[in-house]
């Protein structure tokens, strides 16, 4: 089914329903190779569980996941995370009672069974996220930013092609959430594509958004650049409420 | 140099203990049997319920399978191959064990191990009372010529048993396992196919249970269905690694030494005070009363507690140092 113009990540007609709830509802999007694609959507309006469907923790009712030309659906999310999908959950977890290093580490073992490179591999990603300084505490004792932040480079040190970072900027500082930003324009220049979401439209993400998708009571309502979407009067209405005509 | 370093203590240890013989009475040796049965078994458990996270109640069930294997087939084919035999079958009979357990997660799974370890208890005890005698108790083939030997079998199953933890403890295989225990969601993320290193884990820790059922029971002479499926072997193993301190390395060893030598001590000043009534059942009231403290004021047992105090330190003086510019 591989063609060279498949998209990295096709997400296809998707519905995905918890009783008589739609979640999902008939969603499309694509990632491109090396593309930044942002989520946005108010609180409940369906991000993480795209998230989920698309890492295997919730399977889709209807419709089809495909990764690089080949249907995901029904891949167990270590099976999804090995074709090189690798996320950060909403609420962060971190191995708490894990060091740092410990836990980038996890994820360089996808790649290697000795300790010892798997312990270089994790020193060079803890350099590039800014949290050596950190490296021998416990995740647990780290502050929120710096547990986000982690969750990056455990995913990171699996190499993943395409990662997903669940309410990147949620509970951070502005200061903080920028550097999240700088970071992943990093990820961008080394060929990491990336899926965002994000409650807020923010000025810093759409710095770095290459397209983006609104989602809203499960539907996808816009999408486009950051400017078409923001001026959308969907969008608009979404977030503000419907305009009072008099 | 830190390697050599840490091969100090219990290079040490080992010679003390082989020491023992030497100057203990056979009574104290029977009791340093007993702590390195049980160190042996609690570092098999500590793999699935330490590392994994998977709080195991029910590793009798690996226990007296190997006790009961070693007894039914040591007559025919012989000691070496029946404990072989004893740790294939405890091994082979921890796969369904495991597939069925692991579909349940938390406090589900502990409960499903006490169910397994129960029924093969009821099992042993009615339906398979032809082959095991039930109740009435079981003649096992001894293993060694004399009885003082048994101390020298136990303490070389504990090493082996320490020897395959620690390997697997202390590789790949154990940061996968760690990961499994604070989250399994996560550690699915990172690639690690979950199931399957539980069920990993659970044959591995099965094997050597098994096998220190089998010593178990040739030391004992005669078994019976209580004495190596009951709830009181399971709870003990689970104990004495949790007081010791669950997923580290040495902690069923510190574990199983505290617990044999203070109920061995309840055992004999509490019996003659005369109004305290039954003895028995004070010396078991304390032991319950020492878990229930240690659970709630030293979750990480003993050695978890040192190790993080003394790492509290290291990283004060560390910080220390970086502030002073060294």
């Amino acid at each position: 089914m591989s063609t060279h113009n498949e998209p990295l990540l096709a997400f296809d007609h998707v519905k995905k329903h918890f009783g008589g709830l739609f979640v999902t509802n008939d969603v499309s999007f694509s990632v491109q190779q090396g593309e930044v694609l942002f989520i946005i959507g108010p609180n409940g309006a369906g991000k993480t569980t795209i998230f989920n469907l698309i890492t295997g923790f919730v399977t889709p009712d209807e419709g089809d996941i495909r990764f690089e030309g080949e249907s995901i659906k029904g891949l167990k999310p270590y099976q999804i995370a090995r074709r090189g999908i690798g996320r950060t959950f909403q609420i962060v977890q971190p191995l708490a009672n894990m060091s740092v290093l410990d836990n980038v580490m996890l994820g360089a073992f996808a790649h290697t069974s000795s300790k010892h490179e798997a312990r270089r591999q994790a020193d060079e990603i803890l350099d590039l996220t800014g949290l050596g300084k950190w490296r021998d505490r416990m995740a647990g004792s780290l502050p929120l930013a710096g547990r986000k932040r982690l969750e990056i480079a455990r995913a990171l040190a699996t190499r993943p092609k395409l990662i997903l970072l669940d309410e990147v900027c949620a509970g951070l500082t502005p200061t903080e959430a920028v550097e999240t930003i700088q970071l992943l324009k990093q990820l961008r220049d080394r060929g990491v594509s990336a899926i965002g979401g994000i409650e807020h439209v923010m000025r810093v993400v759409m710095e770095i958004s290459d397209r983006v998708i609104v989602i809203h009571h499960g539907q996808k309502i816009a999408e486009g650049t950051p400017q078409e979407v923001t001026s959308h009067p969907d969008v608009i209405e979404a977030y503000l409420g419907a305009r009072l005509e008099v | 140099m830190k390697r050599l370093r840490a091969w100090i203590l219990p290079i040490l240890v080992l010679i003390l203990f082989a020491l023992i013989p030497f100057t203990a009475s056979f009574y104290y040796q029977q009791i340093f049997f007993y702590i390195f049965l049980f160190a042996g078994v609690g570092f098999a458990w500590n793999l699935v319920g330490g590392y994994a996270g998977q709080l195991s109640l029910g590793h009798a069930a690996f226990f007296g399978i190997g006790a009961y294997a070693y007894a039914l087939l040591a007559p025919h084919i012989g000691t070496g191959p029946a404990v072989l035999a004893a740790a294939v079958l405890s091994t082979v009979s921890a796969a369904p064990i495991g597939l069925i357990c692991f579909r349940l997660r938390g406090p589900y799974f502990a409960l499903a191990t006490i169910a397994v370890a129960q029924l093969l208890l009821v099992l042993a005890t009615n339906q398979f009372k032809g082959l095991t005698q039930g109740a009435a108790g079981l003649l096992v083939q001894g293993m060694v010529p004399d009885p003082s030997l048994y101390y020298w079998v136990a303490l070389g199953f504990m090493v082996v048993a320490f020897a395959v933890t620690a390997l697997l403890a202390t590789s790949k295989t154990g940061y996968y396992l760690m990961a499994i225990r604070e989250d399994e969601d996560t550690a699915q993320t990172v690639t690690i196919n979950t199931p399957l290193y539980k069920l990993y884990a659970l044959l591995v820790s099965a094997l050597l249970t098994g096998v220190g059922g089998s010593i178990f029971a040739a030391n004992l002479g005669t078994i019976q269905p209580n004495d190596v499926f009951s709830a009181a072997i399971s709870n003990q193993v689970v104990f004495l690694a949790i007081l010791g301190g669950a997923g580290t390395l040495y902690g069923p060893l510190v574990g199983a030494f505290i617990l044999e030598f203070a109920s061995d001590w309840l055992k004999n000043s509490v019996a003659n005070v005369t109004w305290l009534g039954d003895a028995n059942a004070f010396a078991f009231f304390l032991y319950g009363l020492l878990i229930v403290l240690v659970v709630m004021y030293m979750p990480a047992g003993i050695v978890g507690t040192v190790a993080k105090w003394r790492k509290g330190r290291a990283a004060h003086v560390h910080a220390q140092r970086t502030t002073a510019g060294v």
